[in-house]
């Protein structure tokens, strides 16, 4: 059975940050199929959720752009700039918590 | 792997084009991501024609197309424009620019020992409507192509024009020098600001997208 795409929603940024630390620096379509890859098929993400964040995140200075040409074609690489380092450690601690709640509350009956 | 040529990576462009992005440089990233989806799905059936991959593949962004894309980064671009205008306001205030920024302003007051604030109320209208021209002026000649990211000076270069009428009776009403001198100082601070951003994006811009310069 598929995970619900609604359930990594909130964690697509962590998910993003977490790639790029790992990868360096990443274009748009290299990211989705990541992803594709990492959960074995389970998680799709769509363009219209991926885009977005990616935008929202390079705003807020937690992701660098550079352009390099690639089959004729401009490409556009994503990489994470120090302050999305910071945000990124931050975000995984956070969601690691999140999962230690998660975890108790889904075995209320051993407690 | 199947590799889109030169003349189907054009159609994609112009295709991203009819469908509603109009900005070059979302075009690019958008034209990267159909070409690879596409040239996978060839490799996968290769009787799959190009524009029945397009097809399949534009599906696949649902009913909204590339629209709910271009909107939010509308949005982000917006905010990077009101970023980058506060930080250059803040800097104005920061050594060493509180040195330029603090004379212009002791300079209208010194001045203000002469004139009356309706001269200023002409200055600044004077300065505001010629700057407005050149700005507008340059904006039509930057790019062959639109750039979004220039929309980040565009927005600021009009920013603080339209309310200034507003101020027009209380300096004829009273001879107010403290609201002349402050609107004239604010213009002045707003034309430096819009000139330093303005080189900053531009600078990026072509580094970014020598294309659309060319």
């Amino acid at each position: 059975m598929a995970v619900n795409p609604q359930l990594f929603k909130g964690s697509l940024n962590t998910i993003i940050l977490n790639l790029l630390q790992e990868k360096g620096k990443m274009y748009g379509y290299e990211i989705t199929k990541k992803v594709f890859e990492i959960s074995k098929g389970q998680f799709h993400l769509t363009e219209g959720a991926l885009y977005p964040a990616l935008h929202k995140m390079e705003t807020e200075g937690l992701l660098d752009v550079t352009i390099e040409m690639a089959d004729n074609r401009p490409r556009k690489y994503y990489s994470i700039t120090k302050k999305g380092k910071k945000e990124s450690l931050f975000k995984l601690n956070e969601l690691k918590q999140f999962i230690t709640q998660m975890q108790a509350f889904l075995q209320l009956k051993h407690a | 792997m199947m590799k889109l040529n030169e003349k189907q990576v054009q159609e994609l462009f112009r295709f991203t084009y009819k469908k509603g992005v109009r900005w070059y440089d979302l075009q690019c990233e958008l034209v990267d991501h159909l070409a690879l989806q596409i040239e996978a799905e060839i490799s996968k059936d290769r009787h799959l024609s190009f524009e029945e991959a397009v097809k399949v593949i534009y599906k696949r962004f649902g009913i909204f197309g590339f629209s709910k894309i271009v909107q939010e980064k509308e949005v982000q671009v917006r905010k990077q424009g009101n970023k980058l205008w506060w930080k250059g306001f803040k800097n104005l205030f920061y050594w060493p620019n509180i040195l330029i920024s603090g004379s212009i302003l002791l300079l209208l007051i010194m001045l203000s020992e002469f004139i009356d604030a309706e001269i200023y109320y002409y200055a600044s209208t004077v300065i505001a409507i010629t700057y407005l021209v050149k700005v507008i002026g340059r904006n039509m000649k930057h790019t062959k192509l639109k750039l979004l990211m220039m929309q980040k000076i565009e927005m600021h270069s009009f920013f603080g024009w339209f309310w200034y009428p507003l101020y027009f009776p209380f300096v004829f009403e009273n001879n107010n020098k403290v609201l002349a001198i402050l609107f004239l100082f604010l213009l002045i601070l707003n034309i430096i600001i819009i000139e330093k951003i303005s080189r900053e994006v531009l600078a990026e811009g072509k580094k970014l997208y020598p294309r659309a310069f060319a």
